[in-house]
């Protein structure tokens, strides 16, 4: 009973330690975002709260807190509040799966450096992903606002066409792995990263997770000069912040996907310690997380039907392609 | 608390489907059906069979009433719209689903006076390894039928939702703008114009009344 209670005290520590660095990420991807994207067109980023503005992202929490929280006329009050929710709660809630090292030992007790290791970790993210897209679209219905509306609309088109390809690209490393769940998955890049084996599917993977995320150059949910903003058009305060949040966290869990499943996860380069895991975890993070705002800070936007048309008759007949070859590989490898 | 879970589900799960078929706005109706779904996602969770739950949640929360959402809304069809009017006898509507709920009931009791009796579960079941050899082995033929039966409905349906004006050569034509060609004509007729009465070339685009 103690020894039960302890170790269920010890999750709850652990995921209150993740959950917290959780934040902290999105919070600073979002201060990475504009620094780096200031640097990019010639502008220095935010400056001013803190050294080189590295207090900005609290400025803004402070900020967003304070903002007086505006409902539209004839908007659907419940919807509206729920809508937000459901995207940073299923945003937040993917992280359970990822496992971000090896086993380590504190005060002789082991500590797996991942919440829940289940044996359908990749699908658990599907499944959990695929049902954000609910805040978006009810967000957009909810605030009685056209542009609102369309917003909503497109984004819920764009990403269950690309939840297929994204789908379908992680189907190679699964293969080749043999397994759904996460740990595995890593442990079998130990030699050989995935993105040698799959650089077909690294590439179709990223490129739909950027249309998963809503992000440059497949922003037509949000698309400014069109949408003024896409579904949050109406929100402000807290639910923007929401809305906002969420979106930083797909970006990060897309870059951890793409680690633990292309990127050998927790497995450096030479050094190897179970210490050094998360650091290599959150390196390789970090390089996709930069490549995405660099990708942002360089092309623009598609139009609506460029990007429907991509989706479909290129970006899903390739990755199908990809999954023939790899399972005519394996099969010729097992002779 | 496994005992406890289910019943917390299962009235979830009743609670949700009885409100999708009574509320009236479409909208809520299809919210709640989402409900329903991911109380029986967690069920199967408690079942042991996580795979199962996860296609549930991907296949059906995810994919396809986000289908249903995306048509209402484009519909835009409002609240009261979609209700029906009772056609037939009550008498028979409440019959009818006595029989049914005797049906349920029976089958129950069937199942739980069998109770101590039931097979073992097998090991692995509801694994991702365990249908995959089920669906690709044994229900291989059943399996693909279906798939080709589900492809021939989806080509059906984009056969009949064709528009037959636009239909030998057409290209991308969204009302009011007029076709690539028509603007190509418009344009070339246009500039003919222009040489020959010597004015600057006026930009007109074929079918676009606002110009």
């Amino acid at each position: 009973m103690l020894d039960a209670l302890g170790s269920l005290g010890a999750t709850a520590l652990k995921v209150a330690i993740i959950f917290g660095i959780f934040l902290t990420m999105v919070a600073y991807l979002v201060y990475v975002e504009r620094k780096v994207l200031g640097h990019i067109q010639m502008r220095r980023g935010p400056l001013h709260v803190g050294f080189h503005g590295l207090l900005q992202p609290l400025a803004d929490g402070v900020k967003l807190f304070l903002k007086e929280d505006v409902i539209p006329e004839g908007a659907d009050r419940a919807l509206f509040a729920l809508a937000p929710a459901i995207c940073v709660a299923t945003a937040l809630s993917t992280i359970a799966v990822i496992p971000f090292g090896e086993s380590v030992t504190v005060l002789g007790r082991t500590i797996h450096l991942q919440i829940a290791d289940l044996n359908i970790g990749i699908l658990y993210i599907l499944a959990v992903t695929s049902l954000g897209v609910y805040g978006i679209i009810l967000g957009g219905w909810a605030s009685n606002n056209k542009f609102a509306l369309m917003g909503g609309l497109r984004s819920t088109a764009q990403v269950v066409s690309y939840e297929l390809s994204l789908g379908l690209a992680l189907v190679g490393p699964l293969m080749l792995a043999g397994s759904l769940r996460m740990r595995t998955i890593i442990d079998a890049q130990a030699e050989v990263w995935f993105v040698v084996l799959q650089p077909l599917g690294f590439l179709i993977y990223l490129v739909s997770a950027l249309a998963e995320t809503n992000r440059i150059p497949f922003d037509l949910a949000e698309a400014e000069s069109e949408l003024v903003a896409g579904y949050h058009v109406e929100y402000s305060g807290m639910k923007f912040a929401f809305f906002f949040l969420a979106e930083y966290a797909a970006m990060i869990t897309v870059a951890a996907i793409a680690t633990a499943l292309f990127l050998g996860g927790y497995h450096g380069i030479g050094f190897n310690s179970p210490w050094l895991g998360p650091v290599w975890f959150l390196a390789k993070m970090t390089l996709v997380l930069l490549v995405f705002i660099w990708i942002r800070g360089t092309l623009p936007r598609l139009r609506y039907d460029q990007l429907m048309r991509f989706g479909w008759k290129v970006l899903l007949p390739l990755s199908l392609i990809n999954i023939m070859i790899t399972g005519a590989v394996a099969l010729w490898r097992q002779g | 608390m496994g005992p406890l879970l289910f019943v917390l589900l299962a009235v979830a799960a009743v609670a949700s489907s009885v409100a999708m078929v009574v509320h009236r706005s479409p909208i809520y109706s299809t919210l709640y059906m989402v409900v329903t779904f991911a109380a029986t996602a967690v069920m199967f969770v408690l079942l042991d069979a996580p795979f199962i739950a996860a296609l549930q949640i991907i296949v059906y929360a995810g994919a396809i009433i986000v289908l249903f959402l995306f048509v209402i809304m484009f519909l835009n069809l409002k609240t009261g719209v979609l209700i029906e009017r009772r056609r037939g006898p009550l008498w028979l509507a409440i019959i009818l689903g006595a029989v049914v709920a005797g049906e349920l009931a029976a089958v129950v009791n069937h199942g739980t006076a069998a109770g101590g009796a039931r097979p073992a579960v097998p090991e692995g079941f509801g694994s991702v390894e365990s249908v995959a050899g089920l669906l690709f082995t044994r229900y291989l033929v059943p399996f693909e039928i279906t798939s080709i039966l589900l492809i021939v409905g989806m080509v059906g349906a984009v056969v009949l939702a064709r528009n037959e004006e636009a239909l030998p050569g057409a290209t991308f034509d969204p009302p009011g703008v007029g076709s690539i060609e028509a603007r190509k004509d418009a344009a070339a007729a246009n500039d003919a114009a222009a040489a020959s009465t010597g004015e600057q070339p006026q930009v007109v685009a074929a079918g676009d009344p606002s110009r």
